[in-house]
C-alpha cells in the first residue's frame, strides 16, 4: 500500500479489508465473493479503489450463469421437450444448446437471456415454431395469461363479484363464479367460469 | 451550471476507464438497481451513452474533502434508462486525473419510489 493514493481525495492513508459479498444470477443461485476494498481515513471514499475485484467478479458471475443453463436445459429435458426440438423452433445449429449444457461451450449473455425467456414463459417456444407469426402469436400469449389466471387466482368470495362483463373494442369476455354442486371446490379454478365472445 | 465537463466524463468512461473510480455504495446500487453486476459494467454501460436524457440537477463543493487548499466539487444529473429514472452524482479531481462516481441510484424523482421521501433521498 506504500505508493497508494486514494484516488478521491489523494491522501496515503489508506487501509485494506475483506469481506464477503453475495452474487446473485437471477434465476439462478448465489456465491459468497471474498472481496477487497480500500477505505481512505481522511475522506472515507470506501470501494474498489483500484480494481481489484473486478477479475474475480466476472468469473463468479460466469459460473453462476454456466450452472443456470445446464439447470434450464434439464428442466426442459425433465418435462419432455428435447433440446433438438427448441434448436429447431429457434433456429440454431443443431447441438447448440446440447453443447451449452456440457459447458464444452459458452451461450452468449444473449443466449443466456434467451433460455430466461424460456424458463418464464416455456410457450415462446411455440411462438418460434410458428414463425413468430403475430396473430398466432397474441392468441397463445392469451390463451397462456387466462390459464395462469384460472391456476393462480385465489377468487374470494366477498371480494371478487359473482359474475361480470369486461368490453374492449372487439370483444367481450362474461365472466360468472358457480360453485360445483354444493361441494367444496378443491382448487380455486374450479369455481370460475370465462367464456370470450367476439363481437 | 456544472462544474465539470459532462462529456470528458464520457469519453474518460469509453477510453480511460480506469480513471474512473466507483465507489463502494454506487457499486452496489449498479448492481441491485441498474442490474450492471460489476464496475466495469457500469463504466461501459456510461461510455456507450447509456445515461439518456440526462439533466442537470445541482453542483455542490464536497463537504469530505480533507485538502480544503483544493476544493472539489460535486455535479449530479439525473438520467433516463428505459424505466428508471436515475440520478448520478460526479466528482473531478484534476489533480489526479480521476472522475470518481460517488452515487448511482435511482431518483428520488422516479414514480416507481411510492415512499421516495424516505428511500429514494439518497442524494449524498
Ligand atoms: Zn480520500
Amino acid at each position: 500500500m506504500s505508493n497508494l493514493v486514494c484516488p478521491v481525495c489523494g491522501s496515503p492513508n489508506l487501509t485494506q479489508h475483506s469481506f464477503f459479498e453475495t452474487i446473485s444470477e437471477s434465476l439462478g443461485g448465489h456465491v459468497q465473493l471474498e472481496k477487497k476494498n480500500y477505505i481512505c481515513a481522511e475522506c472515507g471514499s470506501e470501494g474498489d479503489l483500484f480494481s481489484e475485484n473486478e477479475e474475480a467478479a466476472e468469473f463468479a458471475i460466469a459460473k453462476l450463469r454456466e450452472d443456470l443453463v445446464v439447470s434450464i436445459l434439464e428442466d426442459f429435458t425433465k418435462n419432455n421437450v428435447s433440446l433438438a426440438a427448441i434448436e429447431r423452433a429457434l433456429e440454431l445449429p443443431q447441438r447448440t444448446l446440447t453443447k451449452w449444457k456440457t459447458k464444452s461451450s459458452n451461450p452468449s449473455a444473449a443466449g443466456v437471456s434467451l433460455l430466461k425467456f424460456l424458463k418464464i414463459f416455456p410457450w415462446l417456444l411455440e411462438v418460434a415454431e410458428n414463425g413468430f407469426e403475430y396473430g398466432l402469436s397474441q392468441k397463445l400469449y392469451l390463451e397462456n395469461a387466462l390459464k395462469t389466471f384460472m391456476q393462480k387466482m385465489a377468487f374470494e368470495e366477498s371480494g371478487f363479484r359473482s359474475a361480470g362483463v369486461i368490453t374492449t373494442a372487439n370483444t367481450t369476455v362474461l365472466y360468472f363464479q358457480t360453485q360445483k354442486n354444493g361441494a367444496t371446490p378443491i382448487f380455486a379454478d374450479e369455481r370460475v367460469h370465462i367464456e370470450a365472445r367476439g363481437v | 451550471m456544472p462544474k465539470h465537463d459532462f462529456g470528458a466524463f464520457l469519453r474518460c468512461c469509453d477510453k480511460e476507464p480506469q480513471n474512473v473510480i466507483i465507489l463502494r455504495q454506487p457499486e452496489e446500487d449498479g448492481r441491485s438497481i441498474f442490474r450492471l453486476p460489476t464496475k466495469n459494467r457500469i463504466i461501459q454501460f456510461i461510455g456507450n451513452g447509456g445515461l439518456e436524457q440526462l439533466s442537470f440537477v445541482n453542483t455542490e463543493e464536497w463537504r469530505n474533502n480533507f485538502d480544503k487548499s483544493y476544493p472539489l466539487y460535486v455535479d449530479a444529473y439525473e438520467f433516463r434508462t428505459l424505466s428508471i429514472l436515475g440520478y448520478i452524482a460526479l466528482i473531478r479531481n484534476e489533480r489526479l486525473g480521476t472522475w470518481i462516481v460517488k452515487s448511482f441510484h435511482r431518483s428520488k424523482n422516479d414514480p416507481s419510489l411510492v415512499i421516495g421521501g424516505l428511500l429514494g433521498n439518497r442524494q449524498n
